[in-house]
């Protein structure tokens, strides 16, 4: 895997997309606007489950008029996020708050597996309700808490408390993060040569 | 143009006020602690989705996708204490974010960009948005002064950045915004034009300036 984000770091794509001066803002000025149409649509989501906003309005509306910006807001941030990770592939690879990101995204989506496949299969008897019943609740407390540590996990990235010279070698999360010996001491060149700075 | 505007007020009260701020105990411990800035970045952005959410819920619904059953003023009532609590820990996490870096602050246009597209944000959705919403498309006297100081602000900041990139985000920003305000207007069941109007406007100050917001960690 280690070698494969090495090559993909060595593409003349991933070269020239990280040395360009202006494609990195504009990807994260997109991804950011991502962030407000997908977290803020399903955010609202969640709060209708829980009975908090939007009482009166039937789940199924929810379903039909809002989860569509949520999955645009979602594409959008796949798209930007690829090419964010393809322009810098060994900052992500070597980053534990990535992995944790990753890790944090796939339980969201088995929850919205969860939530789609079982827990809305009887929604017709409680579209109407002031609240979804326990099993809902439950799916969007799952979610809001998954989707906001997902957020603060991918800010995170930009800081390097975890970074792996800091990491003790043997350690959970230098295993975690599968840092080489030879990054512990600094003098991986070719690591250092793809790392760049996130902001 | 914006570049000399900046060299103009640094060398003015606004210059002492930056360095001032900079040197403070308050500004002092938060460069100095290591978790502050990191945790107010995120709650800034968390605030940011819940904004999001917030304008999304109640403006878009007014030129394209959204919850049609709803009465715009409605929507518009129940968004605004999520836009208020976003707005709020979004300038309490700011305000955080901008005493780590108070003097590098004042050399960077997309800072002032941010501060001024904010000041016609606020102007604009408490001022005239929330009014033009509430009373089915009608303009009150205050809301339209106030509506022409905030656009008036806001094409200030456009005709004055430096940047091409940012011009034509902001470009394309108007230009999406504007299509789906000319495609609502030709469904049957369209709102009033100055109605749809505010909601696109505000959609697009509030997104221009998260966008300049994030810009301020690369200039």
């Amino acid at each position: 895997m280690r070698d494969f984000v090495a090559w993909l770091s060595e593409t003349p794509l991933s070269i020239a997309l990280r040395e360009s001066f202006v494609l990195w803002p504009a990807l994260e000025a997109a991804h950011v606007m991502s962030i407000m149409l997908f977290a803020g649509t399903i955010f609202m989501v969640d709060l209708r489950l829980l009975g908090i906003v939007f009482k009166k309005v039937p789940f199924s509306e929810m379903d039909k008029r809002i989860l569509p910006l949520t999955v645009a807001g979602f594409i959008l941030l796949v798209i930007t996020g690829v090419i964010l990770v393809y322009s810098k592939p060994l900052v992500y690879y070597y980053s534990a708050f990535f992995r944790f990101k990753m890790v944090v995204i796939v339980i969201a989506m088995a929850n919205i597996g969860v939530f789609h496949k079982m827990v809305q299969k009887g929604q017709a008897a409680w579209d109407t309700d002031e609240k979804a019943p326990r099993a809902g609740q439950i799916s969007a407390i799952i979610s809001l808490a998954s989707w906001i540590v997902v957020i603060i996990l991918g800010r995170m990235i930009a800081y390097d408390w975890l970074q792996c010279e800091k990491l003790e070698p043997g350690s959970f999360m230098h295993t975690f993060t599968h840092c080489k010996p030879m990054e512990v001491a600094g003098l991986d060149l070719d690591l250092e040569l793809n790392l760049g700075e996130i902001s | 143009m914006l570049d000399t505007l900046i060299q103009l007020m640094s060398a003015s009260a606004v210059d002492d006020f930056f360095y001032g701020v900079d040197g403070s105990g308050l500004a002092t411990y938060i460069k100095n602690a290591k978790f502050i800035v990191p945790w107010a970045g995120s709650f800034h952005l968390l605030s940011l989705g819940l904004m999001g959410g917030a304008i999304i819920l109640a403006d878009l619904r007014n030129i394209g996708p959204g919850l049609h059953s709803q009465s715009p003023a409605s929507l518009n009532k129940a968004m605004k204490p999520w836009l208020i609590i976003a707005i709020i820990v979004l300038m309490t996490s700011g305000s955080i974010l901008a005493l780590s870096e108070m003097t590098r602050l004042l050399f960077s246009p997309p800072y002032w960009m941010k501060m001024a597209s904010l000041a016609s944000a606020l102007i604009f959705t408490f001022g005239v948005r929330d009014h033009v919403v509430q009373n089915d498309g009608s303009f009150s006297l205050l809301a339209k002064i106030l509506g022409v100081l905030a656009v008036g602000l806001y094409v200030v900041v456009f005709v004055m950045i430096s940047s091409t990139l940012a011009r034509l985000c902001l470009l394309g920003l108007a230009a999406t915004l504007g299509a789906l305000l000319w495609f609502s207007g030709k469904r049957p069941e369209a709102l009033p034009l100055s109605m749809r109007a505010v909601s696109a406007i505000s959609i697009v100050l509030w997104l221009t300036t998260a966008v300049a917001g994030r810009w301020i960690a690369f200039w």
